[in-house]
């Protein structure tokens, strides 16, 4: 067996547009998640009745149906009962913004559940409103709180970007199975992979591992 | 501890639907097959989505069971 490990160097251009696109990707996504998982928490824990269903039925959903099957039905049935064609890359980023806004938003949940109603009572007894006694007082200390898991979820989220492959979004792991396909250098291509992947994931950990305690809740 | 492994447990069922993409003729695959055989990914998907979800809400809500009975729930 012969290894050409230049094959990694020659598509170099490739895969750093790639990796780009893979930041990008998780970049949006999170941008998109934290807000979207802030309001559907609110909306679960302190939204009229029908309302509240809504929000927790669609948290259940998300959470209970795998990533790669999301990716699949927004690409093949979204399009088709609303006429709109996405291209891949919004498709993938609607799937993943999704997936990880039912994630957030029981993140989210957990962190305002975590701050003990007496505080919302004091604040309330103090004149403000519900909504201010969210805003002023829970919604600050919960997010310190949850700091932690986000990280955690940001790096998750990291890794399964590669998943949008299926739809040919033209990521990391997409644009190095192409190559792989057209160098046929599978063990070259698949190597050069996963090391990019664990270069850039193994810091992120290492960060989260720092936020988790230095956001450390001692109570 | 206990629910964390919880978790994990519904977080594997739900990964098993990517070894579909080395072609295991699992739940993912077989429905990949089916919606390009039938042309009606809609019909399909939205079915393997309901499967999925039939199999995964009950173990979540099994084990958000299991938490509340044996977490501490603010005491330590």
């Amino acid at each position: 067996m012969t290894l050409d490990w230049s094959v990694v160097w020659q598509h170099r251009e490739a895969l750093v547009a790639a990796t780009g696109t893979t930041f990008l990707l998780t970049i949006a996504t999170m941008v998109i998640a934290v807000p979207c998982g802030v309001g559907v928490a609110v909306l679960r824990l302190y939204g009229i009745a029908p309302v509240r269903s809504l929000a927790t039925g669609y948290v259940e959903l998300f959470r209970n149906l795998p990533l790669i099957l999301v990716v699949y039905w927004a690409f093949y049935v979204v399009p088709i009962l609303t006429g709109v064609g996405l291209s891949p890359l919004a498709t993938g980023l609607a799937a993943l913004a999704l997936n990880v806004t039912a994630y957030n938003a029981e993140t989210f949940r957990a962190g305002i559940n975590s701050i003990r109603k007496g505080q919302v009572e004091a604040a309330m007894a103090l004149g403000m409103s519900r909504a201010q006694a969210l805003r002023r007082v829970v919604l600050p200390q919960a997010l310190r709180r949850i700091t932690p898991v986000l990280a955690s979820t940001w790096v998750s989220l990291f890794k399964d970007t590669s998943l949008v492959s299926v739809i040919a979004v033209t990521e990391l792991a997409y644009v190095a199975m192409q190559v792989r396909a057209q160098t046929f250098r599978v063990l070259e291509m698949l190597t050069a992979m996963a090391l990019i992947y664990w270069l850039l994931g193994y810091p992120q950990a290492k960060l989260v591992d720092w936020i988790q305690r230095r956001y450390a809740v001692n109570e | 501890m206990l629910p964390a492994f919880g978790s994990l447990l519904s977080v594997t069922i739900k990964d098993t639907a990517i070894a579909s993409v080395i072609a295991v003729p699992e739940l993912m695959r077989q429905s990949e097959t089916v919606a390009g055989q039938s042309f009606q990914p809609i019909e399909v998907y939205t079915f393997a989505m309901l499967v999925y979800f039939v199999i995964l809400f009950p173990v979540t809500r099994g084990v958000d069971r299991v938490y509340r009975r044996v977490a501490h729930l603010g005491r330590s």
